[in-house]
């Protein structure tokens, strides 16, 4: 009997590739060239932010009382040398630096200078570039209003306005995700109360209410507390849209019947939210996720601009930018809005991610 | 003891103030080692009489007023979660008719198989077990199959993972809820087959729902057929095929085609199953019913034995 019911059985198919939609997602990916320059670019910048004690020239709370507001310093090409001229202040009263003529140095690699801790743990003093001479400092950049390099400090800054992002949206998304298709697999009261709060968080202008938490809590918070407040403000007010969007998936794949067949195998309510509903919207998840980092980076742009996110000395791009709010400062000191450039390079980057994320999962497109 | 004994179950769904009466008072039991075939139209009420045995239909909007479900002498419809959960493939276990739908798209065939397994058989949830489950339902070459995603394979292949899924619990009540209905003809075939095969070995007891005539004389011990909510006529299945005593079984039976006979049209029952909120007033069936009487629009038939194991609810059923 077994052997006839093996023999009837239709012929397998060899040549199907046996791949998981994951490998597939990564297929699709991989052709569109929009995408992968962005994660490219992301990539770099993430590896960067995680060795700025390396990349950067200085520390960044070094400063440089002789030189406030030096423009960024130009490179030039003695053969195949890159070499750097010092400058000098030639109007004290508006910060105007002239090149001194004649007066150069070579920037060498791997120059011995401050001491840091890489990755937070292994102490050096090699920094990529310099001149390892203190009267020749190089300021790709530019310095601010307090003498400080401000490509040095972009790169320590982005260490927080990069993982503001990420950690960020895993918390917003666990809360989301987990009450959304808790809210929506449940239905009934549950549904009705979890969705009427999330529409109460979504009402309130989002800036109101992060001011507002952030008024609830003390001023002088150590620069880890007040980067940890940062990332749980912006998610308590994300959640809601998230769980909302999840909460529609899951009223659909309830319905499912696989998720019938699991409850007739005996799973409990909370083995199938977790084991079939919340894997049903993962398409959403990874595409909704990295066009969402942006919301975080940004919110700690506006909160750090407005001075009630990370503070002085700390860096991080919104409070660099903070420093940018004057007038007269950006008609004569324009580098000074550098961090708004890598703002703009990091969104655009993880927009052109999602965008191509987003077509790699819709299996409808081409 | 009866492996499943449902008494006078009732079934109503809430729709807004009314209650609308789904299951009305269906009675049947089953022994183990038995096979029963619930046989009827759409929407008569065979398929939510199959999942109330493992309290599988969300309540609310359902509503148990009456009736009791033993299930090996324990009452289902007084069962708490965890209970329910211990019979839920434990005792019994389900497949369905579509079994593209019934598997998850994203994961693996044999990671399906054993969560199954970790449910109620943690010790034996490896990929041996797995691979032996999928030989037992004819998969071949099951070791490269568990890696499987459910697209891969075909409509057929993907029932036998669900069987395998089934019984790798080792229930003692198989319902099979017209597994058969969305595959191609020799697929049917070949699956109702495995399904005797299967019986035969694990002496398991089947409860098989269809609507299709053709393919529950092979395979049942006995019959009920139900129409709207109610069984209307239950007997061992070779008397029922051989000689059905209420004219709905008569209509149902003459409308399947039968090989070499010349038809001009196929043979339909006229009119439709009353929809569940207008039920008719008497017996439910007289309006479409070739022999109707004058009082059948009056008076409710009983179930009634009238042969050794032959139910009717038919007073009119001599008169054929």
């Amino acid at each position: 009997m077994a052997e006839t019911i093996t023999n009837v059985t239709a012929g397998t198919d060899e040549d199907i590739v046996n791949l998981s939609p994951w490998q597939i997602m990564w297929r699709r990916l991989r052709q569109r060239k929009l995408a992968m320059a962005g994660a490219v670019v992301l990539l770099v910048l993430y590896f960067v932010a995680a060795l700025a004690g390396f990349f950067a020239p200085y520390g960044y709370e070094r400063q440089d009382r002789d030189r406030f507001f030096h423009p960024p310093t130009k490179i030039r090409f003695d053969g195949l040398r890159p070499v750097m001229a010092r400058y000098h202040l030639t109007e004290p009263g508006s910060f105007k630096y002239e090149p001194v003529a004649d007066d150069r140095k070579p920037i060498s690699l791997f120059v011995q200078g401050e001491k840091y801790k890489l990755l937070g743990l292994i102490p050096s003093t090699t920094h990529l570039f310099g001149t390892g001479d203190e009267a020749y400092p190089i300021y790709l950049l530019g310095t601010d209003q307090y003498g400080r390099d401000i490509f040095s400090r972009m790169l320590y800054g982005s260490q927080i306005s990069l993982s503001i992002g990420l950690i960020g949206i895993i918390l917003s998304y666990s809360i989301g995700v987990f009450v959304g298709a808790a809210s929506g697999y449940y239905g009934g009261k549950v549904d009705t109360l979890i969705m009427r709060l999330c529409e109460l968080i979504m009402s309130i202008p989002g800036l109101y209410l992060i001011l507002a938490l952030r008024a609830t809590f003390p001023s002088n918070l150590t620069s880890v507390q007040m980067y940890l407040l940062i990332v749980v403000i912006l998610s308590f007010v994300g959640w809601a849209s998230t769980a909302r969007v999840i909460r529609g998936m899951a009223l659909s794949l309830r319905e499912r019947q696989y998720v019938l067949a699991a409850r007739a195998l005996g799973q409990s309510n909370l083995q199938i939210i977790i084991k079939h509903i919340i894997p049903g919207t993962f398409s959403y998840l990874i595409v909704g996720a990295t066009l969402s980092i942006p919301y975080y980076i940004l919110g700690e742009v506006v909160l750090s601009y407005l001075t009630v996110g990370i503070q002085e000395p700390e860096a991080s791009w919104g409070n660099m930018l903070n420093a940018a709010q004057n007038t007269e400062y950006l008609r004569n000191y324009p580098w000074l809005l550098a961090p708004g450039a890598a703002i703009f390079i990091t969104v655009l980057a993880f927009n052109f991610l999602g965008d191509g994320l987003r077509d790699a999962v819709d299996t409808k497109s081409a | 003891m009866p492996l499943l004994e449902i008494k006078n179950l009732k079934l109503d769904f809430k729709q807004g103030d009314k209650m609308l009466r789904a299951v009305d008072g269906v009675s049947f039991s089953m022994e183990a080692g038995e096979t029963v075939c619930l046989v009827g139209e759409s929407g008569c009420g065979k398929s939510v009489t199959a999942l109330s045995i493992a309290r599988l239909v969300p309540t609310p909007p359902a509503i148990y007023p009456e009736g009791e479900i033993l299930l090996n002498g324990s009452d289902v419809l007084k069962m708490g979660k965890k209970e329910l959960r211990s019979i839920r493939g434990g005792i019994v276990s389900y497949i369905f008719q579509d079994p593209s739908a019934s598997l998850n798209p994203v994961f693996r065939v044999g990671n399906q198989i054993k969560e199954s397994l970790k449910l109620h058989r943690p010790q034996a949830a490896t990929d041996d077990e797995v691979i032996r489950l999928l030989k037992l339902v004819g998969i071949p070459a099951p070791e490269s199959r568990i890696r499987d995603y459910p697209h891969q394979m075909s409509g057929g292949m993907q029932q036998r993972v669900m069987i395998a899924m089934a019984l790798a619990s080792e229930p003692k009540l198989l319902v099979a809820d017209e597994p058969t209905t969305a595959l191609d003809v020799t697929i049917q075939a070949q699956i109702m087959e495995l399904l005797l095969d299967l019986k035969k070995r694990l002496g398991m007891s089947i409860l098989l729902i269809t609507h299709n005539l053709g393919i529950v004389g092979d395979i049942a011990d006995r019959l009920a057929v139900m129409y709207a909510g109610q069984i209307v006529e239950m007997a061992p299945a070779n008397q029922m095929l051989k000689r059905p005593l209420h004219p709905y079984t008569r209509s149902l039976m003459g409308s399947v085609p039968k090989l070499g006979h010349e038809l001009e049209r196929l043979n339909a029952i006229p009119g439709n199953v009353p929809s569940i909120g207008f039920m008719p007033t008497g017996c439910r069936f007289h309006p479409r019913c070739p022999m109707a009487k004058s009082d059948c629009s009056q008076k409710v038939p009983e179930l009634v034995q009238v042969e050794p194991g032959h139910w009717v609810r038919c007073p009119y059923w001599s008169e054929s």
